[in-house]
């Protein structure tokens, strides 16, 4: 019976997720074309991680071809957390099962999620398949090279940004207080308060996770 | 549904792999070992990583490096690590915890069993008994996973050097026994606290996760450990002990490294005791980690 349960949140989850992968990934005209000249130019800015409480409308992720594109955030209202995901992180296959119960707590009516694995090592493939093996019940995007993790101020996998309704970044860090024992879910004092429209207690937590290396210096 | 929208053209990807930030840069070379015909010195500079005041074992998001050769498999005899700053210079071997150099992510959080190298800030020059190696297939992109600590109250930068020295198949001219590799944790969290003036004894018990003759044994500590010690519990045979070796400044401390020519069998699910001493002299709380690197072959038999 567990293994016909485990079997159907498989092939529910690969269905989900290909279904949301390929709605994100349709390239539309956007409400704002940019040269590559331009995006370049963004991408260079994004050196600098946005302030807490400063508007995210667009993060720099790859498409279906492997290549940067500008994918605009939604702003319904519905906070948003970015849960940022790895392959070769261990820690965020420790933290697999508090993400699964997260979402239930908070499913898509209330909250839009989804994953981003800012490794450039992590293939297409590596992520299809630790998924499919996980069971991860949401979508994961590739990062360009760390630029939407450094502009959303995350310095690590197994953490998340979570912005308000409005697209404003309100939180950025750990989950919870512990990888092994967590006694305390900063992720969901976060999501309560932007619910509730009450103030932040935290707005950022060290992570636990393993940490992305610094940008090099730009060439000459 | 989520509403992930793509919008604008897409950016060339030759500006991204221009534009600062980008993962990939840092040193990844291979040189010829002049006092060694037909060995080869791979270089591997990791990325500066940022360190916040007091923070150890600080994890850092593993990456694959180049292969050895797409040619062929290669040897690996010996290996050096340090870290140093952004300026490139050396940094104590305290801000250097360990490293993870293997095919595959390692779950340190328990017994694991894997192909590839380990390193320790107090054991920079890891060397393999005579006609033993690790072997790395072609085009085998190995992973490498430094991690830091900063004991000090300012912010710091490391990076983590590693050169490998091994020699291409094609180039041998010896035959090489292949070991693979093991680490044994005494506590089940990556870390763990000493109280100010105390002397900790910490032991676990846990299953042999390999089996085989092991050959060489490193082990990792922090600073003031001062033992770590794994014992077959059935009959109390101490298999090894590795000691620190304390001197004046804490950069020249080193732990033992043991070499085990002839072999010592291990049979799968034997239960060992991993052992770990510290004495805290200090008069704060200190970080501690303890654990054994064992290398063996996967192919040696029982003694007769």
């Amino acid at each position: 019976m567990t293994a016909i349960r485990a079997a159907a949140v498989l092939v529910v989850g690969a269905i989900l997720g290909l279904v949301i992968h390929a709605s994100g990934l349709t390239a539309r005209r956007g409400p704002a074309q940019a040269t590559p000249a331009q995006l370049r130019v963004q991408l260079e800015a994004r050196g600098h991680p946005a302030a807490l409480g400063q508007a995210v409308p667009w993060v720099l992720l790859r498409d279906a071809q492997d290549r940067p594109v500008r994918h605009a955030l939604p702003a319904d209202g519905r906070p948003v957390v970015i849960w940022f995901w790895s392959c070769l992180c261990r820690c965020v296959r420790d933290c697999e099962e508090r993400i699964v119960s997260l979402l239930e707590r908070y499913p898509a009516e209330r909250v839009h999620f989804f994953a981003v694995a800012s490794n450039p090592d992590d293939s297409t493939h590596d992520i299809h398949k630790l998924r499919m093996s996980m069971g991860s019940p949401y979508v994961v995007f590739r990062d360009v090279e760390g630029a939407t993790a450094r502009h959303l101020g995350v310095d690590a996998s197994a953490s998340v940004a979570v912005l308000d309704g409005e697209g404003r970044v309100r939180y950025r860090g750990a989950i919870d207080n512990d990888l092994y024992e967590p006694t305390f879910s900063y992720i969901d004092a976060a999501l309560e308060a932007i619910l509730a429209g009450t103030p932040m207690k935290h707005t950022s937590a060290p992570s636990y996770g393993c940490r992305f290396p610094l940008p090099a210096r730009a060439p000459r | 549904m989520l509403g992930l929208v793509a919008c604008g053209e897409p950016l060339p990807v030759e500006e991204v792999e221009r534009a600062p930030g980008n993962f990939l840069a840092g040193i990844d070379e291979t040189h010829p070992i002049p006092d060694r015909p037909g060995f080869y010195r791979k270089e591997i500079l990791s990325r500066g990583y940022q360190l916040e005041p007091w923070r150890v074992n600080v994890h850092t998001e593993p990456f694959r490096v180049n292969p050895f050769s797409r040619e062929e498999d290669v040897w690996v005899t010996n290996w050096h690590s340090n870290t140093e700053n952004e300026q490139g210079e050396r940094e104590p071997d305290d801000i250097h915890c360990h490293a993870i150099f293997a095919m595959d992510p390692v779950l340190q959080d328990d017994a694991q069993d894997f192909r590839g190298l380990f390193t320790d800030g107090f054991s920079p020059a890891f060397t393999l008994p005579e006609g033993f190696a690790v072997r790395i297939r072609k085009n085998e992109r190995m992973m490498f996973q430094p991690m830091f600590n900063n004991r000090r109250p300012t912010t710091r930068v490391a990076r983590m050097r590693l050169l490998v020295d091994y020699v291409p198949d094609s180039k041998r001219t010896r035959e090489y026994t292949e070991l693979r590799a093991s680490v044994l944790r005494v506590s089940k969290r990556d870390l763990y606290w000493v109280e100010p003036g105390q002397i900790d004894r910490r032991q676990r018990e846990v299953g042999a996760p390999f089996q085989g003759r092991i050959h060489a044994i490193g082990a990792h500590l922090h600073p003031y450990g001062e033992l770590v010690e794994m014992e077959r519990i059935r009959d109390g045979h101490v298999i090894a002990s590795l000691r620190m070796h304390h001197a004046k400044k804490l950069e020249e401390e080193r732990l033992d490294i043991l070499h085990f020519p002839k072999g010592l069998y291990v049979r799968r699910g034997e239960m060992l005791r991993i052992l770990t001493v510290y004495n805290n002299t200090s008069d704060e709380k200190i970080d501690a980690m303890g654990g054994l690197y064992v290398l063996y072959d996967p192919n040696g038999k029982p003694d007769a």
